[in-house]
């Protein structure tokens, strides 16, 4: 009995259009869209050119040469600005520059801390360590200088890519992740039908199963299984498309991201069984007020418009975001991806799980009643 | 004695300030096919929601098969065959799946239940659309597959809810004739509709329901015997006069005459050559007269004579 419910929850589920559309072509379209549009830009950015202003005495052509040296081509690693150190400090206020370079003294200000800044300093120890042998080179064999700070600046480079697979942040793929949270939480659209045709007072194939022998308990069970089934295999195709066809680079923790998937595809199919058993409305009207709820929790966590988080934080709300699903699924993929903390993406995983729970066993109360007042 | 299969007990259903089902008393035996016919609105299918424990209801009890009808009587509802006033079958299912999965409900055996489902498809004539999906099938083919769900599984009684709404003639007979046919095969069958043909065609028992209350119950003739009228004859006339047809109502047997639409409409009560005496009456007269129709009365005379408004009014 269970397994013949079961059978035909996942017939139902997969052969209807709207589901197919929201939970397999629309992330792969989407997919696919937000890698053409941050595709190229991503690459660039990843080594993109960094704006420095050098403060330097006119005598010290060694350092000058250096400079120019790493300022020269299509992948030069500065853009260097010479001037007065009043000047350089106002483009540093200004964010016209990363950082502010002491050439004589080999000392660095910046004003924030980042990658950028990161690797400015890391030229100055560099300088530092082969200050002897680039004196050596300018005496012995001026020509072969632009091959030092060739090494320098790939060395550089080098140590920027390690930082990213560390877990440095990389805003591309956060987009991904945002669209995986989304094809998570339209998983809905399956949990909702199971009260909907399950209720008598709802729908008239919900009245004609309660008039069929099967127990109601076995029946809402055996339907919720196979959502939470077609939605597992919706997850995997989603993060293998993003992953294997795309080329999207989730890191070394592509199980991880798997697991992280399928358990927030499942927040979305417990929402949904929730939605679908409150009230008496139809399914289009149920299927209009998740579409609304969604969208705004969506908002609220920041999956559409940035700083949204730190916002609700200023006028105290920023305890909703910790409940919130889809806030919630999103920052355990960022714990995963850009923070690399584990403690916190534990905390995203029980919440998740709590929610799961919460909205499943709310669904199961309101699905039990089997008399109704009026149909 | 037969035995008695349904037995509902002076229910009352009530919604707010409207009664539905005013103390309603039913008793359905075994291997009949009872009738419960009312115009739009009379409470058929709230008696069915009640009868099947879909609804609560106010006062009154119901009993299937000798127990009390509950929404765990689980032994009761696998014996039981439901058939919707409006469709209730799964879009995204193929006919095949849709009659499986509900025959699935009650059947576990699979052998058993595919020879089931098969024989089913052939009962509704839909061998031909097996891998169709509903929304592909005609009207009264959906109904017909309808139909197919609620009987698959063999059940002792079936309950139809005005089967035939939006069914053009011969799909209708079609389906009146598989009814009949199930009734034969040992089904008991509660059958609702406001179409009196219908019911006088195939039941064996009827209830005339008005109002949510009972207002008569019998086997047709029963039903006829009920009330004065034996024959109405209507003559189509396009003038008249008045005093002719005080005449007409003085005639022997006739109770009722009356002149409307360009008809004499005469109401008789019992005797014989009701329509000649009529006839020569507008001829002595020098009367011109049209087409003439002799009717025996139908379950709508009864209804009307009850309640004082047809059956038909109200649709
Ligand atoms: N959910 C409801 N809430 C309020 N009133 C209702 C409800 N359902 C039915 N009624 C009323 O109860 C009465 C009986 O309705 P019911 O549907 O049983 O009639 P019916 O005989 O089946 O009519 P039909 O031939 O149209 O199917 C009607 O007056 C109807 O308006
Ligand atoms: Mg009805």
């Amino acid at each position: 009995m269970f397994f013949h419910c079961f059978k035909y929850g996942f017939l139902e589920a997969v052969r209807q259009k709207e589901i197919v559309f929201w939970v397999v072509i629309f992330p792969i379209i989407l997919g696919l869209l937000f890698k053409v549009a941050f595709g190229s830009v991503t690459e660039k950015t990843k080594f993109d050119t960094i704006e420095v202003a050098v403060v330097v005495s006119d005598e010290n052509e060694m350092f000058k040469s250096v400079m120019d040296g790493l300022s020269e081509g299509d992948e030069a690693l500065f853009k260097t600005s010479y001037c007065e150190e009043k000047k350089a400090l106002e483009l540093l206020e200004n964010k016209d520059v990363a950082g502010v370079i002491y050439g004589d003294e080999l000392e660095v200000t910046v004003s924030q801390s980042g990658i950028e800044q990161t690797i400015i300093k890391q030229f100055i120890v560099e300088y530092k360590a082969n200050v002897s042998v680039i004196s050596d080179t300018i005496k012995t064999n001026p020509q072969k200088l632009s091959e030092v700070t060739e090494m320098m600046n790939s060395e550089l480079k080098a140590n920027n890519e390690v930082k990213l697979i560390d877990g440095d942040y990389d805003p591309m793929v956060s987009y991904f992740y945002n669209l995986i949270a989304m094809t998570a939480l339209f998983g809905a659209y399956m949990g909702i039908f199971i009260p909907i045709r399950n209720q008598a007072n709802i729908s008239q194939l919900g009245a004609r199963k309660s008039c069929s022998p099967i127990k109601k308990s076995v029946a809402i069970s055996a339907s919720l299984c196979s959502a939470i089934f077609v939605q597992t295999i919706c997850m995997i195709i989603c993060v293998s498309y993003l992953r294997f066809v795309l080329g999207i680079d989730f890191g070394d923790k592509l199980i991880m991201v798997y697991i992280t998937a399928i358990f927030s595809g499942w927040v979305g199919v417990a929402l949904g069984f929730f939605v679908g058993s409150i009230g008496k409305m139809g399914e289009a009207a149920k299927i209009g007020l998740y579409t609304a709820v969604s969208l705004f929790l969506c908002f609220l966590s920041g999956l559409m418009v940035m700083n949204m988080k730190q916002n609700l934080e200023k006028i105290g709300l920023g305890w909703f975001n910790k409940i919130n699903p889809a806030a919630v699924i999103s920052d355990a993929f960022y714990c995963l991806n850009v923070y690399d903390d584990y403690e916190v993406y534990t905390t995203k995983i029980i919440t998740m799980a709590i929610t799961i729970v919460i909205f499943a066993v709310l669904g199961f109360i309101m699905t039990r009643k089997r008399k109704f007042k009026s149909l | 004695m037969e035995n008695v299969v349904v037995k509902i007990e002076n229910l009352v259903k009530k919604y707010k300030e409207l009664t539905a089902l005013d103390h309603l008393n039913l008793e359905i035996k075994e291997g009949e096919v009872f009738g419960l016919l009312g115009p739009n609105g009379s409470g058929k299918t709230t008696t069915i929601s009640c009868l099947l424990s879909l609804l609560s209801f106010d006062e009154g009890s119901v009993e299937v098969f000798g127990k009390e009808m509950t929404p765990v009587n689980y032994e009761a509802k696998k014996q039981i065959g439901i058939i919707m006033q409006n469709v209730a079958v799964f879009e995204e299912l193929t006919v095949y799946e849709n009659i499986d999965y509900f025959c699935g409900l009650y059947i576990k055996d699979k052998a058993l239940k595919k020879q089931y489902v098969e024989e089913a498809i052939e009962f509704v004539g839909l061998g031909d659309f097996k891998k169709f999906h509903p929304k592909k099938l005609s009207g009264g083919l959906l109904r017909r597959l309808n139909i197919a769900c609620g009987i698959a599984h063999k059940p002792k009684l079936i309950i139809l809810d005005e089967p035939t709404v939006a069914v053009d003639p011969q799909s209708r007979n079609k389906i009146l004739e598989g009814i009949v046919e199930l009734n034969k095969q040992g089904a008991t069958i509660i059958y609702t509709s406001h179409y009196m043909e219908e019911v006088e065609q195939i039941c064996t028992r009827i209830a005339i329901m008005d109002k949510g209350k009972k207002i008569a119950e019998g086997t047709t003739d029963q039903l006829k015997r009920m009330i004065k009228n034996t024959e109405t004859i209507e003559i189509e006339v396009k003038e008249i006069s008045d005093e002719i047809i005080s005449e007409a109502g003085k005639l022997p047997h006739v109770y009722e005459a009356l002149h409307n639409d360009g008809k004499l409409i005469i109401r008789c009560s019992g005797g014989k050559h009701n329509l000649i005496r009529v006839l020569d009456l507008l001829q002595n007269n020098n009367v011109n007269f049209g087409r003439v129709y002799s009717e025996l009365p139908t379950l709508n005379d009864v209804f009307l004579e009850i309640t004082g408004t047809a059956l038909r009014d109200s649709e």
